[in-house]
């Protein structure tokens, strides 16, 4: 039942985000040269014949993004537990310094929405909201949503796009009757395929490293350390 | 890229960043901590694999070791361990079980529409009649094969046998809570009303006997549960207080676990533990260890992380199983069963 509740708490985080994409256009700014006419018929602009001389051997490179240029991607994969991390583990006799997540925590979901805009053709920042859950020996549910900022660093290759980012700010960690907000940290790295000018498609790779700071019991800090694998689609528009 | 729609960009661009950033850095601080738990990933690290059946999903009240064979009283019915699984023997609405030379007693209260009265059943295949009442009643456990059974309208009965309780004199109009048997003292049996001790040889109850409190510290609640070592009586009140006597009447203060105790069933109990003997003592939030001194060696603090529904749980019963010394903890959130490791597991 939990679990049917935690799928459709997810559902409805990602269908009234993927909302976001359209709000996001619609707040663009349009100037008035650049609107159609209302009821009339655009001429297509004449076709211009090649140069007799031929194009030039050397055309001048076109970057793909620039100022301005925004980016919207979603994901959906895999959450993967690492291993805890108790760095005051001497001091705390039930624990050691590192210990396994993944036997205490299930093979998990994750997915995340996240939007951004380019400030040089290859640096990008933005804003992401992301939400995992996986599960514990007794079945119940430990989720993880962080809200954070990213900045990203662009490779390209031909076809290929292969950002490479860090996203920082807080998550919301939750099990059973405990939550407990706290920064996180997610560097990552992406390759997409880009199909046109607008889409593209790929996986994407994280690790999250959530801090779980008490100063009142500091033997119980602890630091989670999680990958993520997902498949990530890719929008880009002016 | 001009560098005139550059200039004209590059400022909405930032004047969005720099709201978002701001946005979410006073999310940031203006988000709390993890105030009350231990901890979600030590929590997590931490939470051991628990056993579930069908009694994991009720309430516990009571457990009771006959031959061999673990029975259970949760939800209103009686409850047999088979491995890893439990069945239940239906029946009715049984409101107390107990054993008696080898054979499994249950009391069935009216509770159950197809009963007008009160009946006391033996599990011989299936549940056979040996006696029955006009009301509703408690039956308890006095210990060395005694019983007492209060009735609804008031009459206390004390018998060694289980099948004609109905028989037997009335030896009071007093509601019983618990009892326990020791012996090298002036009774055989000691029991407990909500607020006074009485003794018995096993058939006959004294008038109440004077609580005399030796310590500084003032008694306070009423009378819970009591247990015995063997030489010393151990009276748990429903404030948490623990006091000793050695003679039923002079009692000393030892320590409070400071929860409440619940008054059915027995929720504290002398065990054993690896040769040491304590006290355990179930309260409304969890159960505590303390050593016959009164020192505290285990709280719900100690063991929430790994077992979070056993501390946060109302426990009914205590009880120690005479075959293997198994302890089990009859609770609002199912049986638990410490086994010989430390570590308990829910059944």
């Amino acid at each position: 039942m939990s679990r049917l509740r935690t799928f459709t708490f997810l559902l409805i985080i990602l269908l009234f985000l993927g909302a976001m994409p359209f709000a996001l256009s619609a707040q663009e700014e349009q100037s008035p040269s650049e609107q159609e006419p209302d009821g009339e018929f655009q001429e297509r602009p004449e076709e211009k014949e090649p140069p007799a001389e031929g194009y030039p051997e050397e055309e001048q490179f076109l970057e793909a993004y620039g100022l301005g240029s925004q980016i919207f991607t979603i994901d959906a994969g895999f959450f993967i537990p690492l291993f805890f991390h108790f760095p005051a583990a001497a001091d705390n006799d039930d624990v050691s310094t590192f210990e396994p997540a993944f036997g205490q925590l299930s093979l998990g979901g994750s997915g995340s929405l996240s939007w951004g805009s380019y400030l040089t053709p290859r640096f990008a920042i933005g804003v992401e909201l992301a939400g995992s859950f996986s599960f514990t020996p007794n079945g119940y549910v430990n989720s993880l949503i962080p809200i954070t900022m990213f900045a990203e660093y662009l490779f390209r290759s031909g076809s290929f796009d292969f950002p490479v980012s860090l996203q920082g700010g807080f998550v919301i960690n939750r099990v059973q009757d405990q939550l407990y907000m706290g920064p996180v940290a997610i560097p990552g790295i992406s390759g997409y395929y880009n199909l046109n000018a607008e889409w593209g498609l790929g996986l994407s790779l994280d690790y999250w490293w959530v801090p779980e700071i008490y100063f009142d019991k500091s033997e119980n800090s602890s630091f989670g350390n999680f990958l993520e694998l997902s498949f990530s689609a890719r929008y880009h528009f002016s | 890229m001009s560098i005139l729609k550059y200039k004209t960009q590059l400022p909405r661009v930032m004047t969005r960043i720099v709201t978002l950033a701001l946005l979410s850095f006073l999310t940031l601080f203006s988000t709390g901590c993890n105030q009350d738990g231990v901890g979600i990933f030590y929590t997590i690290s931490q939470e051991e694999k628990q056993i579930t059946s069908k009694i994991s999903e009720v309430s516990v009240y009571q457990v009771v070791e006959v031959g061999s064979t673990i029975y259970a009283l949760g939800g209103r019915t009686v409850w047999q361990q088979s491995g890893d699984n439990w069945n239940s023997l239906g029946g009715g609405y049984a409101y107390n079980i107990v054993e008696d030379s080898g054979t499994l007693y249950a009391f069935f209260n009216n509770d159950d529409e197809n009963l007008d009265d009160g009946q006391i059943r033996r599990l011989s295949g299936g549940w056979t009649t040996v006696d029955d009442f006009s009301d509703d009643g408690k039956l308890v456990d006095i210990g060395n094969g005694a019983y007492a059974l209060t009735l609804s309208g008031g009459t206390l009965h004390i018998s060694n046998s289980l099948t004609d309780l109905s028989q037997t004199t009335s030896v009071g109009s007093v509601s019983i809570v618990g009892g326990t048997n020791v012996g090298g003292m002036t009774y055989s049996h000691y029991l407990i009303t909500d607020s006074s001790v009485y003794g018995s040889d096993g058939t006959n109850l004294s008038t109440p006997i004077a609580f005399t409190n030796l310590s500084s510290t003032d008694k306070t609640g009423d009378f819970a549960a009591i247990t015995d070592d063997g030489t010393n009586l151990y009276l748990i009140t429903t404030t948490g207080q623990v006091f000793s006597s050695t003679d039923g009447s002079n009692w000393t203060y030892r320590n409070s676990v400071g929860e409440s105790v619940d008054v059915d069933f027995g929720a504290a109990s002398y065990v054993t533990i690896d040769g040491t003997d304590y006290l355990i003592i179930g309260t409304f939030n969890g159960y505590y260890q303390m050593a016959l001194d009164g020192t505290i060696t285990e709280s719900p603090d100690g063991y929430a992380a790994s077992y979070p529904e056993l501390a946060e749980a109302l426990v009914y019963q205590v009880y120690q199983a005479p075959s293997n010394n198994d302890i089990y903890l009859a609770t609002q959130n199912g049986l638990w069963k410490r086994t010989d490791s430390g570590e308990f597991e829910r059944q």
